[in-house]
């Protein structure tokens, strides 16, 4: 079996880091075999007491941002396979043997694992539980720039000395989207998709976490546009693409609202309506934002 | 010799928390909880060969009085197979129950650990199919 090194970033994550580790420390993998790093990206609250009282790898990076934590772990680990999880993610007891197991196909040079939602609870939970957000099945296939989220990713350690680190111009999302391209492009290997390599993900709780969390995803997009801006064009097409698919879901919610006031039966379907809506308008507004701030006129 | 015991169904994906475990049926599409009793329980499952071994099991790391052990466990696996989280597996001779070794039932009762009721909580949200974006699939995504 091969050595694996699982690398961790945490920022602030009290309430969820400890019954990460715990799940990564229980896994059926032989533990001889792994290394888990778990990089502090210098928080505040009892993150660190947390980690240090675990028998992991505590390792500090005090520059802000989700891609410069991860380099800071893949400089600091020994595997020949590198692991990513999140500190907002459990693991299945099997997810590091399946998602090595994968590797053993020709021509694979980075495994992606599934993500399901991690006991959904609240309505912007449920919301994200019936998106499917982050399962790779909804990205891997898709034409343009293909990707699979660190939350569950696995890389030969050859990969990173071919094409590089993450780039820390994302602070906190993107990364995947940008280094899967990079992955895909420039080695010519294979991103295998492993269904029973599973993540729990804890999705955001409440609609203010939501909202900032769709937010960081529309600056991100801005960046991969910037940055890919040869090859993906945002023009009007596009702009009276994304603002009609926006005005669509606000009129939903509206004419939703008087039958929802009306009887709570409905209330899951509205609440699906709503959170579609308020997923679109913080994008769309954090993808303005970012691309104004960097110079550019995207709408 | 011919035997049916039951065995955990690979299609339930499980991951181990502080306090329990979360199980996830990738058939059904439910997710369970298991507090510490119950997931102890289903770990011995991989062990027992027999209703009766996984019983001693379960006595040789829970103390309990009037019986509890005995009345609760099958009630217990009972659910466990309501929920189609367990399936019957015929052993024929060439294969067996997983582990024959028995169990030491002389253990001191200072070392064992009080029993709590063994508990399954089944959640109303289930696994959703994935729906792609009907979103312009042309542009990127930034998740």
């Amino acid at each position: 079996m091969p050595f694996v090194s699982i690398v961790v970033p945490a920022f602030n994550a009290e309430s969820h880091i400890k019954d990460c580790l715990i799940s990564l420390l229980n896994m059926d993998y032989p533990p001889e075999r792994r290394e888990v790093l778990v990089v502090d990206n210098d928080s505040t609250d009892r993150t660190a007491d947390i980690i240090k009282n675990l028998p992991v790898c505590y390792l500090l990076e005090a520059r802000r941002g989700v891609s410069s934590v991860r380099n800071k772990g893949i400089k600091a680990s020994r595997g020949e396979i590198l692991a990513f999880t999140d500190a907002d993610c459990v693991a299945s007891r099997g997810w590091l043997r399946e998602l090595v197991r994968a590797f053993d196909e020709p021509g694979v040079g980075g495994v992606a694992g599934e993500i399901v939602a991690h006991l959904p609870q609240t309505p912007a939970e449920r919301y994200a539980a019936r998106i499917r957000h982050l399962s790779p099945q909804k990205y891997l296939s898709r034409p343009h720039l293909p990707f699979a989220v660190f939350a569950n990713l696995g890389f030969r350690r050859e990969i990173f000395d071919k094409i590089g680190l993450l780039d820390e111009t994302f602070l906190s999302a993107g990364e995947s989207t940008d280094f899967c391209t990079r992955f895909l492009r420039e080695t010519g290997l294979k991103l295998h998709y492993a269904p029973r390599a599973l993540i729990f993900h804890s999705h955001r709780k409440t609609v203010g976490g939501f909202f900032k969390q769709q937010w960081n995803y529309g600056r991100s997009h801005a960046l991969l546009h910037i940055k890919y801006r040869q090859e993906i064009t945002w023009g009007w097409r596009q702009t009276i693409s994304a603002h009609r698919d926006l005005f669509r879901s606000a009129w939903t919610v509206l004419e939703n609202s008087p039958r929802y006031l009306r009887s709570s039966d409905e209330k899951e379907d509205f609440y699906f309506f709503y959170f579609e809506f308020l997923r679109k308008l913080a994008e769309r507004l954090g993808f303005i934002r970012e691309s104004i701030a960097r110079g550019y006129i995207y709408f | 010799m011919k035997m049916t015991w039951i065995v955990k169904d690979p299609e339930v994906v499980e991951t181990v928390l502080e306090d329990g475990a979360v199980l996830l049926n990738l058939k059904t599409k439910f997710y369970y909880s298991l507090n510490g009793v119950g997931y102890t329980i289903w770990q011995l499952l991989d062990a027992a060969g027999s209703p009766e071994d996984l019983l001693q099991r379960v006595m040789a790391e829970y103390k309990s009085e009037d019986g509890q052990i005995a009345k609760s466990v099958p009630n217990f696996i009972k659910e466990l197979e309501r929920e189609q989280l367990l399936i019957q597996h015929d052993y024929d001779g060439t294969d067996g129950p997983p582990n024959k070794e028995s169990v030491e039932a002389e253990v001191s009762s200072l070392e064992k650990r009080p029993f709590n009721e063994p508990e399954l909580i089944k959640h109303d949200e289930p696994l959703h199919d994935v729906v792609l974006n009907p979103f312009d699939p042309q542009l990127p995504l930034a998740e």
